[in-house]
């Protein structure tokens, strides 16, 4: 890699950083002098769950009935149990075991 | 007044305590995300530096997909990084009432090291202790805060340096782990049946951006549809809930 490409790696990364923190101190920052609207509210708290879904989209788009059902294990795993990592972890032995 | 600070440090090695058990998964999500950068061709410095100063998993791991060292899409990395971490927003909204009295720089300080599991530990806390001051909260949001930081950045380190031990990324079924922590992600964040909606409307949106369009644009695409989508039916049909029904 060039130094010059390094050095413009570095500046993305610091910025992806400051443009995060901007997001995260931006609210408590805002309270008081701004009122969202029924729309933007309802917009913002429906964010979370749609980021979480699309990200996983490429790897919905390559199923394998190993997946489906390591996907699901996961889904039952932290509904009965509320554990983060042993949920997770159930799910990587059961795609072990379709892979095997 | 020592009394005082005994007490504000022991509710931040509460804090400590409570998210360490949290850590484990966070230190998985971060080992496999020091892991896909070794095999994305970051550097060792590059991968610790993006996990300290991002300090965001999904975030990370979305950038990561774009990455391109040849060239760089800084505008699509800089968006979607925002888009994925925007309800941050909301909850630093909702951290306000919680550290009234709290020193502005301690806040804004500690902000840097919000994150949802921080963020829910804080609001319950917060509910099963109602007459506790706010200085309390937060350094109970601080050291739970400071907790996940460093797993997050000691997991990431030993993910990457883990690469040089670990051909493929699919071997023990790794890859599957960022899949299944949105999902725990997903399942924790639920907030009832009106969350199906707009979750089935950014998936749809999302595969077909997947299929279809070249780029990581499914994201943005996705989540867009879904909570613009989602936020269209809300409006509708006046139904309005907030991040914390699930708490």
């Amino acid at each position: 890699m060039s130094k010059h490409g390094y050095v413009i790696a570095i500046i993305t990364i610091i910025s992806m950083g400051c443009a995060i923190y901007t997001t995260r101190m931006l609210g408590y920052c805002l309270v008081g002098f701004i009122n969202l609207n029924f729309f933007m509210r309802a917009w913002l708290n429906n964010l979370p769950g749609t980021v979480l879904v699309s990200l996983i989209a490429p790897d919905l788009l390559d199923m394998s009935i190993g997946k489906v059902f390591a996907i699901s294990t996961v889904i039952i795993m932290m509904r009965v149990t509320k554990n983060y990592f042993f949920s997770i972890l159930t799910g990587v032995v059961v795609i072990n075991i379709g892979r095997f | 007044m020592k009394d005082l600070n005994s007490t504000f440090f022991s509710w931040f090695l509460q804090g400590m305590r409570a998210s360490v058990l949290m850590c484990l998964p966070l230190i998985l999500f971060s080992f496999v995300f020091g892991l896909a950068a070794f095999f994305k061709k970051l550097t060792c410095f590059q991968t610790v530096m993006m996990s300290m100063s991002m300090f965001a998993g999904p975030a990370q791991f979305a950038v990561l997909k774009s990455w391109n060292i040849e060239n760089l899409p800084f505008l699509e990395l800089i968006l979607t990084s925002v888009l994925v971490c925007f309800f941050f927003v909301l909850m630093s909204m909702r951290l306000r009432p919680i550290f009234i009295g709290v020193k502005p720089w301690q806040v804004y300080l500690s902000l840097f090291f919000l994150i949802e599991i921080n963020w829910a530990l804080t609001l319950i806390e917060a509910n099963k202790s109602k007459l506790n001051s706010s200085k309390y909260l937060w350094a109970y949001y601080f050291g739970s805060g400071l907790t996940l930081y460093l797993g997050w950045v000691i997991g990431t380190y030993v993910g990457y340096i883990s690469g040089r031990y670990i051909h493929d990324i699919s071997s023990y079924g790794l890859d599957f782990v960022f899949t299944a922590f949105m999902i725990v992600l997903l399942i924790r964040l639920w907030r009832g049946k009106d969350d199906i909606f707009p979750v089935i409307a950014a998936l749809l949106a999302s595969l077909l951006a997947a299929k279809y369009i070249p780029g990581n644009w499914y994201i943005l695409i996705g989540t867009l549809t879904g909570s613009f989508l989602g936020a269209l039916k809300q409006y509708k049909t006046n139904k309005f809930m907030t991040l914390e029904n699930n708490l």
